[in-house]
């Protein structure tokens, strides 16, 4: 898993067969007692809006729909937890050639900090 | 109400009379004396919270033991971890949004926290003294059964944040959008598409495609980073941050708590041969009520080999093989608009191996109705462990009426 202590934002490309079996992400808020948003698109296709909290085994597509295209997801983690000035986001697909595991994080500078993350996946076949 | 307000005139006039005769009680009972530590294998253990590991996942779980290990090599003096399986087993349960979850699968495993001590020092004062040092280990556990709802208050603020949170967001794509890269971004991931679509030479494609992946990871990046700096600035920001930082879950309903812990010690620093050398457990619950209403609270609390007997005043127990059961209950009511406090606190305690000490009770009751001009008219009633319960008779310790500014409502002569 892709650990990306301090980084808010997570480029990759993740590698389908072009079959009709479905791609699952998960999305993880954290830490413990933060609060999230977030939006994830397919290309220019809004999936799933104003998402509140973690989001597990979410359907983006079959191998075949998603390939050739890039999914976004955008989220605005707000720090709450009077025991942790973290805030987390970990996330994962699965269904495609191999899971995929990554989480990022940062520490917010003041109590009630927002921090806002991007994910960007590039679906594609495996190159030959 | 008339008739209850010409009643608590005459009960206070009444009251003054007694009152020169009177020996004034302490009216209060402190619950907290019951109250279980927040890590009770630490706490029986004597370590400190700040020196407890708190690992959200097994490979800082596993790194914080090999640091204080020095790499598996030699056992520590001391060492403490606290575990919340639920970052292992359902991490999607974390986000504040599951937080207002009564089911108890939910309930259980947000609250599950497992505790795990060593200490390898000699006892108190003597602590470096390496001839006395001995192994002991605590290990806890801590969940609850019944969890409550938010309050109404806590669901108004929480629903403000989501509210404010939703503004955030727009507001974050929007400064994503107006950046001077974003553009090029779109550009960079079209470029990438065509790779897929159009004829190409394979090694050329998978060059470019690195290529590529290496822009779009610096484009996104500096996009994030700068769209954060801004949004830093929005209003929205500063609204979700006051909401944030003022945060506080109350909650109104049932709620029931349970937590116990042990200390095992090893003679000679031998693993194979444990002894436990001092145990207890909290079972807590009660009703919360909110602001203006009923709330409850009942502790049960059970030690085994506790440092202190609480129900033996004058010290003539000697604590080995003793255990104790202890119990509390406190009943607070808010009524007629706060006008009318009522407030009763009762503590049960026994040694339950020993027939030494005989348990005992101590109550007090104490009621307080507000007629209006900052005054207060107030009556306590108590029964203490001692005196009162030997000669075998309740007694009403002090009734009084303050004519008073504030609220205080202190029995004195």
């Amino acid at each position: 898993m892709a650990d990306l202590k301090s980084r808010t934002s997570l480029t990759d490309e993740y590698i389908v067969n072009g079959g009709n079996g479905e791609v699952i992400i998960d999305l993880i808020i954290g830490a413990m007692g933060q609060s999230g948003i977030s939006i994830i698109k397919l290309d220019s296709v809004v999936l799933a809006d104003e998402i509140i909290g973690s989001l597990v085994g979410f359907v983006i597509g079959t191998n075949k729909e998603v390939e050739n295209k890039f999914l976004t997801v955008t989220t605005i983690i707000t720090d709450v937890s009077k025991d942790s000035d973290v805030t987390s986001l970990d996330f994962a697909i699965k269904g495609g050639n191999q899971p995929f595991k990554a989480k990022m994080e940062r520490a917010v500078q003041g109590e009630g900090d927002s921090v806002a993350y991007d994910i960007d996946i590039f679906f594609h076949q495996q190159l030959l | 109400m008339k008739k209850i307000f010409i009643l608590l005139v005459i009960i206070a006039a009444w009251s003054n009379q007694l009152l020169a005769q009177g020996t004034p009680i302490d009216t209060t009972i402190n619950l907290d004396v019951l109250k279980s530590p927040a890590s009770p294998a630490f706490n029986m253990l004597g370590l400190s919270p700040s020196d407890v590991e708190r690992p959200t996942d097994v490979n800082a779980f596993a790194l914080s033991l090999q640091n204080s290990t020095k790499n598996f090599t030699t056992l520590p003096n001391s060492y403490a971890v606290e575990i919340a399986p639920v970052y292992i087993v359902k991490k999607s349960l974390i986000s504040l949004d599951k937080f207002n979850s009564t089911k108890f699968g939910d309930v259980f495993l947000q609250s599950l926290v497992l505790s795990i001590g060593y200490t390898h020092v000699g006892p108190e004062g003597m602590e470096d003294v390496d001839s006395l040092r001995q192994s002991k280990m605590g290990i806890g556990i801590r969940f609850a059964i019944v969890r409550p709802k938010f309050s109404a208050k806590t669901s108004q603020t929480y629903n403000d944040l989501i509210a404010q949170q939703k503004v955030l967001l727009k507001d974050y794509l929007k400064i994503k959008g107006e950046n001077p890269d974003a553009k090029e971004l779109q550009l960079t991931k079209d470029s990438i598409k065509a790779l897929f679509t159009t004829p190409m030479d394979a090694e050329k494609r998978k060059s470019e495609l690195e290529r590529l992946n290496l822009k779009r990871a610096a484009l996104v990046e500096s996009i994030n980073e700068a769209g954060n700096t801004l949004l830093a600035d929005r209003e929205a920001f500063n609204t979700v941050k006051k909401i944030a930082s003022d945060f506080k879950i109350e909650r109104t309903g049932a709620f029931l708590d349970f937590s116990a812990g042990m200390v095992l010690d090893f003679p000679y620093d031998r693993f194979s041969n444990s002894t436990v050398s001092k145990a207890g457990a909290w079972l807590t619950g009660g009703y919360e009520g909110g602001n203006n209403g009923l709330s409850i609270m009942g502790i049960n609390r059970f030690l085994f080999q506790p440092d202190k007997v609480f129900a033996d005043d004058n010290n003539v127990l000697a604590t080995k093989n003793i255990s104790t059961y202890d119990a509390g209950l406190r009943l607070l009511y808010n009524g007629l608009a706060g006008r009318f406090v009522l407030s009763t606190e009762a503590i049960y305690r026994s040694v339950i191996s020993k027939s030494t000490i005989d348990p005992s009770w101590r109550l007090v009751f104490n009621t307080e109705y507000d007629i209006g001009t900052n005054k207060k008219i107030t009556f306590a009633f108590g029964r203490n462990f001692d005196g009162t319960t030997t000669k075998g008779g309740n007694l009403v310790a002090a009734l009084n009426f303050i004519s008073s500014f504030g609220s205080a409502r202190k029995i004195s002569n």
